[in-house]
């Protein structure tokens, strides 16, 4: 095994190439590239990968912790054994994805199949030549691929959620909630004492500053958590519309969910099909449009509760 | 920038603090009464932009330390921020030296309202009478 840190180009300025000619394993323990990585071999079982830039790794990742600051080639594949885990700034090129969490902010592209796995997108997604099989994926844009689901399989795919949005909401909006139930809970208490400022004693009026003061850090706490979901929520709206392209068979057992609908599929449905979601309010429903035809007809589909997204659009006013 | 904040009361100087954080880099000093503002003051090469003043403090009070500033020095801004809301008390104060007077409870908007226009005034360049 050999490691070099070179800067490609020969420029001092260009962020350095770190290169591991073997695996990493115990031989070189875990890795921190401070800018990209390219490894020859595997990325083994339990061992942690970090990469600020871009990663390309030749070998199979397996059961291992990887973070890439940018994109992830993933050219033997990620066999995750059910621990895997996979956490990507922007996009993923892999040759197939086996009981693994993949999590990328950018668009996801395997070359093979993606099975068991958690997969967590946060542009398209697309397996062109080959299967979503089992496990659960979650696409903030488009699916295309050319199966999904499989015999003796439950495959969930959820097109159009942002799931890191989705857990950030429901980690921020109780404290949201319980910070401003607080600060008005202050201004209330406070307003008849500040109506009647001569009255109070020299303490009552410190006291009552400091609860001022209190009340306003409650109100920049709400805000700063607020930020990031309002940006996050914009996006999520000025996306395109998603879908899901299937050009060769959709497989009975396979959930489809879009914002606020989903559907099971009971009977195999052959390719090339779109799924997309149409109607409106409490009459949406999932629409296939087979290859050709301009109109769809809809699948029997059911209402999707997602109570965190619903709170995020009453909260900032605009439905999905 | 560099701001003193006397007050006996540390909760007080923290959210001062915070409230005054909002204004960009800020180097604070803090004193718990008068004598240790003195010290402070005394010990300080760089020009404070504004010092931040409360009344009523053990050892040494606000508008004692006041009048032992405004001896040493004609300029720095200050700031009473103080429970005392009584017309001769302001009067007092003015005389005394202070720059600009805010009464407790105040509201951070106010506060931090008044600590800018003394900021803004003591930048402003001055006018021949």
């Amino acid at each position: 095994m050999t490691t070099t840190i070179s800067a490609p180009n020969d420029s001092a300025t260009a962020a350095p190439v770190m290169r591991i000619d073997g695996h990493v394993d115990p031989s070189t323990g875990n890795i921190n590239a401070p800018g990209a990585l390219h490894v020859r071999g595997n990325i083994v079982d339990m061992f942690q990968v970090t990469c600020a830039g871009d990663a390309m790794i030749e070998g199979v990742i397996e059961a291992a912790e990887v973070t890439v600051g940018r994109d992830l080639h993933a050219n033997g594949g990620i066999a995750g054994k059910g621990r895997g885990m996979c956490r990507i700034a922007g996009n993923v090129q892999a040759r197939y994805i086996a009981q693994a969490t993949v999590e990328c902010r950018g668009d996801l592209s395997v070359q093979a199949e993606i099975l068991s796995s958690r997969i967590i997108v946060g542009g398209n997604a697309s397996i062109p030549t080959g299967a979503l099989m089992g496990g659960h994926a979650t696409i903030v844009g488009s699916l295309a691929c050319q199966t999904i689901g499989g015999p003796g399989t439950s495959t969930i795919v959820e097109i159009g959620f942002d799931e890191p949005l989705r857990r950030l909401a429901a980690a921020s909006l109780p404290r949201i909630e319980r910070l401003t139930r607080d600060a008005e809970k202050v201004r209330t208490a406070l307003a008849p004492l500040m109506k009647n400022q001569k009255h109070l004693t020299r303490e009552q009026k410190e006291k009552v500053t400091e609860m001022l003061f209190e009340a306003d850090s409650f109100d920049e706490e709400v805000e700063a958590l607020r930020t990031p979901l309002e940006l996050g929520w914009q996006a999520l709206l000025g996306k395109p519309e998603s879908e899901i392209i299937v050009s060769a068979a959709l497989h009975p057992g396979v959930t489809i969910r879009f914002r606020g609908v989903q559907t099971t599929i009971t009977a195999a449905i052959k390719g090339p099909v779109r799924l997309r979601v149409r109607g409106s309010g409490h009459d949406l429903y999932v629409s296939l449009v087979e290859d050709g035809k301009q109109a769809g007809h809809a699948l029997s589909s059911r209402p999707l509760a997602d109570p965190v997204m619903d709170q995020l659009a009453k909260l900032f006013g605009s439905k999905l | 920038m560099k701001i003193m904040l006397v007050d006996d009361s540390k909760t007080m100087r923290n959210i001062q603090k915070k409230s005054l954080a909002s204004l960009g880099a800020v180097d604070f000093a803090e004193a718990g009464d008068g004598v240790e503002a003195l010290a402070i003051f005394s010990a300080t090469t760089d020009k404070f932009s504004v010092i931040l003043v409360d009344w009523n403090m053990p050892n040494m009070d606000g508008i004692t330390l006041v009048r032992k500033i405004r001896e040493k020095d004609k300029t720095t801004p200050l700031v009473m921020a103080t429970t005392e809301a009584e017309k001769g008390r302001i009067v007092e104060a003015i005389k005394a030296g202070v720059n600009n007077y805010v009464i407790k409870p105040f509201t951070p908007e106010v506060f931090l309202e008044k600590v800018q226009q003394t900021l803004a005034k003591a930048a402003a360049p001055a006018v021949a009478a």
